[in-house]
């Protein structure tokens, strides 16, 4: 125990001794535990508990039902009803629409009272000029009922049919506060009393007003087709067989007394527990993997650390031995360092983590778009996490723990310093982890389910990973024999690194398991990316807009509509379309469908092949009407046009001047007929443009919209303005084609910075490490005439080894799982991340070797003869 | 009387064949209680060896080595560590001390690595700080001492405990000629109070202070004297 506390002692004090290292390994160890930390409380405090859920989502009722869009189905639903579904018919005495509240209410024996939430959708005028759509729910939220549901920030409750609440993303949409009025489009005038808060959606643009207080339906609102809720207040608690009966009936129903008396999940229909448990088994290896992976990090790149560390004490050690240590307690004075630094760190980590995820808590909160339950901070999780953290430090100081215990005291004590080259092996265990990890990703990459795959991926991943890190000494000492031609610091660096693998390994690991987690990552992002564009599909030519009516225009009033919306867009043209025959977006008893017969489409993956995203027939329309949608003058197409001919967009649309067209009815029968027809280029989102004489044909022409062609892409604030500009025409909605976005630009971001943090800290680690080791080759260097400036090249030419090797390890193992996980995805094509890769292996070991040498200093020490 | 440390023709090899290097070859001495052995020669003699082989930091090739009365060479390295605790103790010519520990500390690690109680173990470090009249340097770290308080602070720990055999290697090479003399003279009272010291030196003045002196040439004595030898004379025509 005295010999225990001695080593403990030793490692204490040296640990304060060497305050820079030792502030090194608290940080590695700390931020990860940190990261946890505060995940974990976050993921903890979004899980409501029980008594928070049926606050917000009951109030104090006892239940709330809300009917299912036809009442004749029977629901299938889960306790707190956060999954509903509906199953087979019911009795077909039962009528199609939803309950209303009374019927709702009657449902449920023993009601004593209960209130109504009604949601119509409604617009108003915003500060700013523009229009703004959102939900007006006829809702008491001040009722005793409702408390805890909505809550309020400032203000009184609306009383009054013109009175308001609103919720705080509303108040800055519209740009109104507490007493002012803001406008509906109609002109009425609503004056808002309250500031509320929904903590289930913060971003919800909602307007709560006393019953019977919404705009009608026509021309402010629009009635959502939400089924209404019904909050009750019953005299004996509703129980779980009861909301079952409920379900019976078609109605949604949650129930305070079964949320917070959850039955057993064998009596919770369509309760899939194979499902769970296999959905609890992804998440959790999931965070296995990322724990593992950080973990991994944070041995690698501290054991480097403490092996810099135990060689710097070598001598401290050797006197320990002297002294009458054993091996085992040199051993443990390196691993009390370990463990020591390991529990300070996650220590501190965890009080950190607390302390960001209490800070982090609001932030947490917009971002997720909900408010968190209470703090839940799980003592025995953060234990974990804290042993996590120190056992983390002690499992990096074991390679150095071992080595020192291992070191000969005599060499040590008479300055020879005791470095011992390893033997160049290819450890075959390596060889065959990596085989047969490639071999499972490729088990995964051809497993049916996605669940299976991901198993399989990972596991080879992880193997992969494994593989390579033991394969590392051998790759490095390699990598020395291929030194023979370079310049003597380069050679130098190279031959130094191979000859003591053990601690250019480490780090040359840590690189390599940063850059494949971040290469794996990134190459799936590009493909997707790739993907994504490649199977894109515009609704129309890229920087088209478009104006679709959801209701019959005003035809007067059209030309002016369109002016207004063109003045506020970088506008070429615009002009007005109609659509041939009626239009199905505003006329319910429209239901033919007129489309362009293609017998053999021709089309490629990118275009639309004849969909028609913008009408339910073939547009109508002039010469300037076909310049706005193809973008520039085409006399060929104009003439035919003139001529009474259909243009028709869709490759193979046309066979010798003619196209065929089919009227098709509800039924699905459809009648085909001829038209003189041209083709023109592929144009997406629309079939064929009609002459008016030709529409005739078909039933005339009804207004569809209007189409804005522009010189450049709209801004995001001219899109704003022309959409406010549509104000007072709450059925018409203005689209802007914008092209596939590029996707994630920000994760591929912060990967980088990541993967280059880790790479930077590895190889100045083991710069440093080559640096202790060094000193006497470098005495020897500077005694037989070299510069001081050599010391500097020679440490950037290490850094520049250990971050190179890393990366470039680090890209081929990162490969495996993303072309494995990739080819599984069909229509996915494997896209290589140039400009991410070609920074990783070659812009970032460069700033390696540049810091390296910048914070060397190059003054050439003198070695002072060993005793 | 029993020697403290007796050495039995012993030889030792580094390395094999054409690269093989005699550092020793069939060297016997003998300490008593209360002898202070001198040995001396030139760099690469053999004489830091001799040192390293007698505290069992390093083995024989052949010959045997025993403290008192045990034979090393048998021993396991775990029984020669606990040897080094109880019965040999090591001074150097610097560095001798660990760094993050006090005086009081380091002479007490081998007390305490040998499982004494925290307590006891410096009670006995202080003891034997007194007896080498640096008590008042206890509880400050080697780096806030001098030279020669820790070469003192080493003999200190070199004796504490049941410990009688003191292997000093140049412990003077670091100091000036004043403090040198004073650690040569603590060494002397402490084997006139009953320990055994091999000191290695290259000094014919400090070896004046030895008992006995042992010459060293290419691993082998070339010579033994008494006390107030003649090295110069002896070495002369070699050196």
């Amino acid at each position: 125990m005295s010999a225990l506390r001695a080593c403990l002692r030793i490692a204490r004090r040296d640990a304060r001794r060497a305050p820079g290292r030792s502030a090194l390994v608290l940080a590695m160890i700390a931020l990860p535990v940190i990261g946890m930390t505060s995940a974990d409380i976050l993921f903890r405090s979004a899980q409501l508990d029980p008594k928070e859920t049926v606050s917000r989502d009951l109030g104090t009722a006892d239940a709330v039902l809300t009917s299912a869009f036809d009442s004749r189905q029977t629901v299938v639903q889960n306790v707190d009803a956060s999954s509903v579904g509906t199953t087979s018919d019911g009795p077909s005495t039962r009528p199609t629409r939803p309950r209303t509240a009374a019927e709702l209410a009657g449902l449920v024996p023993d009601v004593e009272r209960y209130i109504v939430e009604h949601v119509t959708l409604t617009s108003a005028i915003t500060h700013t000029g523009g229009q703004h759509e959102f939900q007006w729910h006829e809702f008491p939220y001040g009722d005793p009922l409702a408390t805890g549901t909505y809550r309020q920030l400032e203000g009184h409750a609306p009383q009054t049919a013109g009175e308001v609440a609103v919720t705080e993303a509303l108040a800055k949409s519209l740009g109104v506060r507490v007493g002012e009025s803001f406008q509906l489009t109609s002109g009425t005038t609503v004056r808002v009393t309250a500031i509320v808060l929904d903590p289930h959606s913060l971003r919800a643009q909602t307007a709560l007003g006393i019953a019977g207080s919404a705009p009608p339906v026509k021309p402010d609102a629009r009635d959502t087709g939400l089924p209404d809720r019904v909050f009750l207040r019953t005299r004996t608690p509703v129980t779980w067989p009861e909301v079952l009966g409920l379900n019976a009936h078609g109605v949604i129903a949650v129930s305070r007394q079964a949320v917070l008396n959850p039955p057993p999940n064998s009596e919770v229909p369509g309760y899939d527990a194979a499902y769970q448990r296999s959905v609890r088994l992804a998440i959790a290896g999931v965070i296995l993997l990322i724990v593992g992976l950080a973990t991994l990090e944070v041995v690698l790149l501290a054991g480097a650390a403490f092996a810099v560390g135990a060689r710097r004490q070598a001598r401290a050690l050797a006197l320990v031995s002297v002294a009458g240590g054993e091996p085992r307690h040199v051993r443990r004075i390196v691993l009390a360092a370990g463990l020591l630094l390991g529990t300070a760190g996650a220590a501190l980590g965890a009080v950190l983590g607390t302390v960001a995820a209490a800070l982090a808590r609001s932030w947490f909160e917009q971002k997720q778009g909900k408010l968190l339950g209470h703090f839940d901070l799980r003592p025995l999780e953060i234990l974990a996490v804290l042993a996590l953290g120190a056992g983390t430090g002690l499992l990096a100081a074991v390679v150095p723990a071992r080595g020192a215990a291992r070191s000969d005291v005599v060499a040590v004590l008479a300055g020879r310093a005791g470095t011992r080259t390893t033997p160049l092996r290819i450890p075959a265990l390596g060889v065959v982890l990596v085989g047969v990890g490639i071999f499972l990703a490729g088990v995964g990459e051809a497993a049916q389910s996605a669940l299976g795959s991901a198993k399989w991926i990972l596991a080879g991943t992880a193997l992969v990973q494994i593989g390579a890190l033991i394969l590392t000494p051998a790759i490095v000492g390699l990598s020395g024999r291929l030194g023979r031609r370079l310049p003597l610091t380069p050679r130098l660096a190279v031959r130094d690194a191979a000859r003591h693998r053990g601690r250019t390994a480490p780090a040359v690991g840590a690189v390599m398991a940063a850059v494949a987690g971040s290469t794996a990552l990134a190459v799936y992002l590009v493909s997707d990316a790739a993907h994504t564009k490649r199977f894109y599909l515009p609704s129309t030519r890229v920087g088209t807009a478009y104006v679709q009516f959801a209701e019959r225009p005003d035809l007067r009033a059209l030309p002016e509509l369109r002016d207004a919306v063109a003045r506020e867009l970088p506008t070429r043209s615009a002009a007005l379309v109609g659509v041939v025959g009626c239009n199905s977006a505003f006329d319910d008893r429209c239901t033919d469908y007129i489309s362009v017969v293609v017998p053999s489409p021709t089309c490629d993956a990118g275009s639309s092949c004849g969909s028609s995203a913008i009408a339910s027939a073939p547009l109508v329309g002039d010469k300037d009407t076909l310049r706005a949608l193809i973008g520039h003058r085409d006399g060929r197409l104009e003439t035919a046009l003139a001529a009474g001919k259909a243009i028709v967009f869709v490759p193979g649309g046309t066979a010798q001047g003619k196209a065929t067209i089919e009227r098709s009815d509800a039924n699905g029968e459809g009648r085909q007929s001829t038209v003189p027809a041209v083709e023109a280029p592929d144009l997406p989102g629309v079939q064929a443009l009609f002459p008016t004489a030709l529409a005739a044909r078909f039933g005339g022409s009804t207004p569809s919209g209007i189409f804005i062609d522009t010189t450049r892409m709209p801004s995001q604030g001219e899109e704003d303005r022309a959409r406010a500009a549509l104000a007072g025409h709450s059925a018409a909605f203005l689209n802007v084609e914008r092209g596939p976005q590029p996707p994630h630009s920000g994760i591929l971001l912060a990967l980088l910075l990541g993967t280059t943090i880790v790479t930077l800290g590895a190889a100045g680690i083991a710069t440093g490490l080559a640096a202790a080791d060094g000193r006497a080759d470098m005495a020897t260097l500077s005694a037989i005439g070299a510069a001081p400036r050599t010391r500097r090249r020679l440490a950037g030419a290490q850094a520049l080894t250990v971050a190179a090797l890393g990366t470039v390890l680090g890209v081929a193992v990162g490969f495996v799982p993303a072309i494995a996980y990739i080819h599984r995805l069909p229509g996915y094509s494997i896209q290589v991340p140039w400009s991410t890769l070609l920074t990783l292996v070659v812009a970032v070991p460069l700033s390696a070797a540049v810091l390296a040498m910048g914070v060397t200093r190059s003054r050439l020490p003198l070695v002072r003869r060993a005793a | 009387m029993n020697p403290v440390l007796e050495l039995r023709n012993v030889s030792r090899v580094h390395g094999q064949g054409d690269a093989a290097v005699h550092a020793l070859r069939g060297v016997s001495l003998t300490v008593q209680p209360g002898e202070l052995v001198a040995v001396m020669g030139p760099s690469g003699s053999g004489k830091s060896t001799l040192l390293t082989i007698a505290g069992g930091l390093d083995a024989a090739t052949e010959g045997a080595v025993l403290v008192e009365g045990v034979e090393l060479g048998p021993l396991p390295a775990k029984a020669r560590a606990a040897l080094r605790r109880r019965a040999v103790g090591y001074v150097f010519q610097d560095l001798n001390l660990v760094p993050a520990l006090t005086a009081a500390e380091n002479v007490a690690l081998p007390r305490e690595l040998d499982g004494v109680p925290g307590r006891q173990a410096r009670a006995d470090a202080l003891a034997v700080l007194a007896e080498v009249d640096v008590l008042e340097l206890a509880d400050r770290f080697p780096d806030e001492m001098s030279g020669g308080q820790q070469q003192r602070v080493a003999i200190a720990r070199a004796l504490v405990g049941e410990r009688r055999l003191v292997l000093a290697d140049e412990p003077t090479g670091a100091l000036d000629s004043v403090t040198g003399e004073a650690v040569l003279r603590l060494l002397r009272s402490r084997c006139d109070a009953g320990a055994a010291g091999v000191l290695v030196t290259h000094e014919a003045r400090h070896a004046g202070w030895a008992d006995r002196v042992v010459f060293l040439r290419d691993g082998i004595v070339v010579d033994e004297t008494g006390p107030s030898p003649q090295p110069e004379q002896l070495l002369g025509s070699r050196s």
